[in-house]
């Protein structure tokens, strides 16, 4: 009974399973200072038996579900909501054992976060994934069983509960540029997507009007795709420079070979085809029927695109428009090798200085950004789309 | 009216219309049918401007159709195709509305004449306005995409095979629906379709086509009973006598028959018989007027006039409304093995009686010059 | 037309948030004080040291400044010197040599000719005025493991060269340019007279001090020697002893603020605001500061004003 039982949640077993391994692996790691290897504790190094016993205890919470309530709807929901239990208690445990490491060292000694709790985190992540996935009829509760854990975890980041940690150390160290490039990160990424809207969405339709442009357009917004991005950052720097040169008035507007300019034009190219690609087929799919009927009506070719063809396009726009934006954060990461800033700055800077959490500093924020942005932006295309295509796809062949 | 002079229509070497001329009166329906490829869908949308005419011209209500703007041109002429086209993303009311508001009417007028288009395609508007069309079943969204093409008016209506993608039990319903708004509305109808059947029901005018030219442009009765040449003989079919019936009403070929009230019985049958024996069947009636049974007046004389020699009807129905077609009759006839049926009103009451030989004088209008 | 309304309305708003961040990105901020100057340097902990320093000293004596250090590295930031999007940033002497190509190699290795030459140079060809250098080299170095210098008593790079010739286990971390370069290792070869074989070499690609001491000081792979510059703030730290260059093979690299002409001829007091400050910082110095921002993960700022407070120069 319970083998069959568990072949349906194969996942949350996954999940599980993830979790539980973790406890054998190192929890925490101590170093010196912030270069040096560390040497690795495990979960009873540094914790006490009931905080053991607590950490245990949503996972045991989720072996137990798993065995007896299998078969139930919302038990992925419920061992999502669990996952997120265990993300605080782990936090909690995470935040009491770095103190008590940093307790007896110099200023200067590290703790980083070992692989074992990475495992845990990811089992969890899992877990939340897959409860929010699964647990579309639940309506709201499916955000708040998905999230509370983040809550939790920005409660405890803000009262400052975790900063014994290496990554917050960085961080405290560096608070104001981490703020600044921040803002600059998500200007940049925001700004090339809103470029590639605005010159994506008529390519789409332009291509899409007439036949002969398509395979032009599509080849040369393809042709950009394979340049890597750093080499294409490198190769628009001249030509901006000698612009800058000639122009004055683009000087005064901050328009110079290198920085901002560059990374924004290089990021808005890259963001151009999944925007001008969905505007494209979103387009073509659309019922031919419903085409003829709104001619054969009395609407010339302005309202047909207006009132007709475009809406009945935006879900499949309104998502390319997602997968473009979730590029461009990842991209923007780069664009602080030629001084545009942003959140490269802090990974670069830790590869530079062979300082791993730094670059967790770095990489972690632009992680969060993209699941954050992403997430975001299915809400945006599910609340955008017209009601009348919101459960049937009538107007796709 | 619609007018079409010379047209042509070309794609490459190939006509598709070749130098039609076609002219359909005002308030009539004229369908256009003929096999695969033969120009009448290319036809009707040469009516729009959808496709534009290598040669000739094309006149709507007088005015040649080449003079004004395809787009104001289509917003005065109402237009229906087969898999019809509502839009998904607007909700029925929006659907109709769309060209009352490309004319620029107010909302009020709009509004009402949405819910007054749905009662009139036999929608109810409190429940139908707010409904989206992947909501709909093809029956109702058909429904719908007529109630569009009539939203702002036009005097012209342009169907092409409209009722195509329906299933047959609908379509019968369809054309019935059509038939009565016709009646009431007698807009201009060009109506494309390749169901025989659908165009010898709602035609005022059948015009036949064959590779681009017309052929027979005739009344149903006409076409069916003389076809013109050999074409047109085997597209009609050889049960012609029989489609062609559908076209004409009981009530045009029936004839007064004997009918007796149940008060009555036995002594008014006497009474007749003693006038006229020859009469062989009479109907009985109730106080109304409403048929209760017949009577044999062989088994009258046989049963010596008691009221056995009646055969009551048990409730089932039986005998033809006098607005019923003749082909109807036909079948009810062959359906309960008798020559003689009794026609009734639309209370039910016996206004009269049709047989079989009645039935054959409409059939043997149709001349067989062309009998392999 | 309500449709056509909407969606140039959102094209509107698309360009109009899409110029501030051009015009963000411009220098020109209008205020009373001096200034503004933009302020750079290179991706690395004596560069953003160096950078913070010169902001400090900048604004304690009026100017306003950009703070735009940890910009990208030397060929990026260089061009944007050139271009004009900087106005000054922190420099090597020796660098003197990539940039102009066709001197002579020797040049280079002495600091007072090597500094003239890049003075003079980079004045003619680019308007880039370079002020008074720190005395500290922060050059091309090998660095051995503490415990292996004092085992066996290496401290020169001659004392390191009897090693390996005599047998002496040896496993070097470097990059590929370092290994390959005529005047990185080979010179150092040639000049001490050893060689290391392929199997007594690791090669990492990119330019890292960082990872390479890291690697030594951790014995990965059997390492006990890295590439290494003269002033890295992890050395110390790391248990890490520079092997003297004795013989002095390598180009000097001595950092100096370098600074745009014209900001120069607007204010030539930076000369004598920033002049004592390098001049205070020897190696020593810098390796310190440097540690306690790369191993104490100190602030480069902090770090910074904390010196020039103690030194006496903020006040």
């Amino acid at each position: 009974m319970a083998a069959s039982a568990l072949k349906f949640e194969r996942v949350t077993l996954v999940g599980v399973g993830i979790g539980l391994l973790s406890f054998a692996l190192p929890f925490l790691t101590l170093k010196p200072n912030r270069l040096v290897q560390g040497t690795s504790f495990y979960v009873w190094n540094v914790l006490l038996p009931h905080e053991i016993t607590l950490l245990f205890v949503p996972w045991c919470l989720l072996i137990l579900i798993l065995l007896r309530y299998s078969k139930h709807p919302s038990i992925p929901l419920i061992a999502g909501a669990t996952g997120n239990l265990a993300i605080i208690v782990l936090f909690l445990l995470v935040g009491q054992a770095a103190g008590r490491l940093m307790q007896f060292q110099e200023p200067f000694a590290r703790v980083s976060i070992g692989f074992g709790c990475w495992g845990l985190v990811a089992g969890s992540y899992v877990l939340i994934i897959n409860g929010f996935q699964k647990g579309a009829e639940y309506g709201i509760l499916r955000y708040i069983a998905a999230f509370w854990g983040l809550l939790g975890l920005v409660v405890l980041l803000s009262t400052g509960y975790l900063n014994e940690l290496s990554v917050l150390k960085e961080y405290a160290a560096r608070k104001g540029r981490f703020l600044q490039e921040f803002g600059r990160h998500v200007r940049l990424s925001g700004i090339a997507v809103l470029l590639a809207v605005a010159i994506g969405t008529p390519l789409g339709v332009w291509s899409f009007r007439k036949k002969l442009l398509e395979k032009p357009i599509f080849f040369l917004i393809n042709g950009i795709q394979t340049i890597p991005s750093l080499a294409l950052f490198g190769l628009l720097i001249a030509p901006l420079s000698l612009l800058s040169f000639r122009f004055p008035f683009l000087r005064e507007m901050g328009v110079k070979g290198i920085g901002t300019a560059p990374a924004l034009i290089a990021l808005t190219l890259y963001a151009l085809l999944p925007i001008t690609r969905n505007t494209f087929t979103s387009l073509s799919v659309i019922d031919p029927s419903i085409l003829e009927a709104a001619r054969g009506m009395g609407m010339n070719r302005m309202q047909l695109l207006l009132d007709i063809q475009l809406p009945l396009s935006l879900p499949i726009i309104l998502s390319g428009i997602r997968v473009s934006m979730v590029q461009a954060i990842g991209n923007t990461t780069v664009a602080a090798l030629i001084g545009a800033g942003g959140f490269g700055v802090f990974v670069f800077q830790g590869l530079g200085q062979a300082a791993f959490d730094l670059i967790l500093l770095g990489t972690i924020p632009v992680i969060l950004l993209a699941i954050f942005t992403d997430r975001l932006m299915q809400l945006l295309v599910v609340a955008l789309t017209p009601l009348g295509l919101r459960s049937a796809t009538e107007s796709v062949r | 009216m619609i007018e079409l002079r010379s047209v042509t229509k070309k794609y490459g070497d190939r006509s598709a219309v070749k130098d039609l001329t076609l002219r359909i009166t005002g308030g009539e329906v004229c369908v256009l049918i003929g096999p695969s490829g033969c120009g009448k869908s290319t036809t009707i949308k040469l009516v729009n401007r959808m496709l534009e005419p290598d040669e000739g011209l094309i006149f709507v209500n007088g005015k040649n159709v080449a003079h004004s703007r395809p787009e104001d041109l289509r917003r005065r002429i109402g237009y229906v195709i087969q898999y019809i086209g509502l839009f998904p993303h607007m909700t029925v009311a929006e659907n109709i509305a769309v060209v009352p508001k490309l004319l620029s009417w107010e909302r009020q007028k709009i509004a009402a004449r949405v819910d007054e288009l749905l009662h009139m395609v036999g929608l109810d508007p409190g429940e139908y306005r707010e409904k989206y069309p992947h909501e709909l079943s093809g029956g109702e969204a058909q429904r719908i995409g007529v109630a569009r093409a009539l939203a702002s008016d036009p005097p012209v209506l342009l169907m092409d095979e409209p009722f195509g993608a329906v299933d047959p039990l609908n379509r019968e319903i369809l054309q019935a629906e059509f038939i009565k708004i016709q009646k009431e509305l007698k807009k201009t109808v060009l109506f494309v379709t390749h169901d025989l059947d659908e165009a010898i029901r709602i035609a005022d005018r059948v015009a036949l086509m064959r590779d681009g030219a017309l052929v027979q442009h005739e009344t149903p009765e006409n076409i069916l009973a003389h076809p013109l040449n050999r074409f047109v003989h085997d597209f009609v079919g050889t049960d012609r006598a029989l489609k062609r019936l559908s076209r004409f009403s009981v009530s045009k070929a029936m004839r007064e028959g004997y009918t007796v009230s149940v008060t009555e019985y036995p002594a008014r049958v006497e009474h007749m018989l003693k006038r006229d024996s020859w009469i062989r069947f009479i109907w009985i009636v109730d106080e109304r007027g409403m048929l209760r049974g017949w009577l044999d007046t062989r088994d009258f004389v046989a049963f010596g006039g008691s009221e056995e020699a009646v055969t009551e009807l048990q409730g089932a129905r039986f005998g033809v409304r006098e607005d019923a077609t003749l082909r109807e009759a036909l079948s009810r006839m062959l359906a309960e093995g008798v020559k003689l049926l009794p026609v009734l009103d639309r209370n039910g009451r016996v206004v009269g009686e049709i047989g079989l030989k009645d039935i054959e004088k409409v059939t043997e209008e149709v001349t067989d010059r062309w009998k392999d | 037309m309500k449709r056509a309304c909407h969606y140039s309305i959102v094209l509107f708003l698309v360009i109009s948030v899409a110029l501030p961040v051009f015009a963000g990105g411009a220098n020109k901020e209008m205020n009373a004080g001096k200034g503004p100057i933009t302020v750079a340097s290179k991706i690395d902990t004596e560069g953003a040291l160096l950078g913070q320093m010169i902001i400090h000293m900048l604004e304690a004596n009026g100017f306003e400044t950009v703070d735009k250090t940890e910009f990208g590295p030397t060929d990026v930031i260089r061009k944007a010197i050139i271009n004009g999007e900087i106005d000054m940033y922190p420099e090597y002497t020796g660098n003197g040599g990539f940039f102009y190509d066709n001197t002579e190699p020797e040049i280079w290795k002495d600091a007072q000719k090597g500094y003239e030459t890049v003075r003079r140079l980079d004045l003619e060809a680019h308007g880039i005025v370079w002020l008074k250098p720190a005395a500290a080299n922060n050059t091309w170095a090998i660095a051995i493991r503490m415990d292996l210098s004092e085992s066996e008593g290496i401290r020169t790079l001659e004392d390191f060269a009897r090693y390996v010739n005599r047998g002496g286990r040896v496993k070097l971390a470097g990059s590929e340019e370092f290994v390959s370069r005529p005047d990185a290792l080979p010179a150092f070869e040639k000049a001490y007279g050893f060689t290391l074989a392929k199997d007594q070499m690791i090669i990492l690609s990119g330019g890292n001090t960082a990872q390479t001491e890291k690697a030594a000081a951790e014995g990965t792979d059997g390492v006990n020697l890295a590439m290494a510059y003269g002033t890295d703030g992890a050395l110390a730290a790391l248990g890490l002893w520079v092997l003297e260059d004795t013989k002095g093979v390598q180009p000097v690299y001595q950092p100096a603020p370098i600074v745009r002409s014209e900001v120069m001829k607007e204010y030539p007091e930076i000369e004598s605001i920033l002049n004592p400050v390098f001049g205070s910082l020897d190696l020593v110095t810098l390796q310190t500061l440097n540690s306690k921002i790369a191993i104490e993960g100190e602030n480069a700022s902090a770090v910074a004003k904390s010196y020039l407070e103690g030194m006496g120069f903020l006040d």
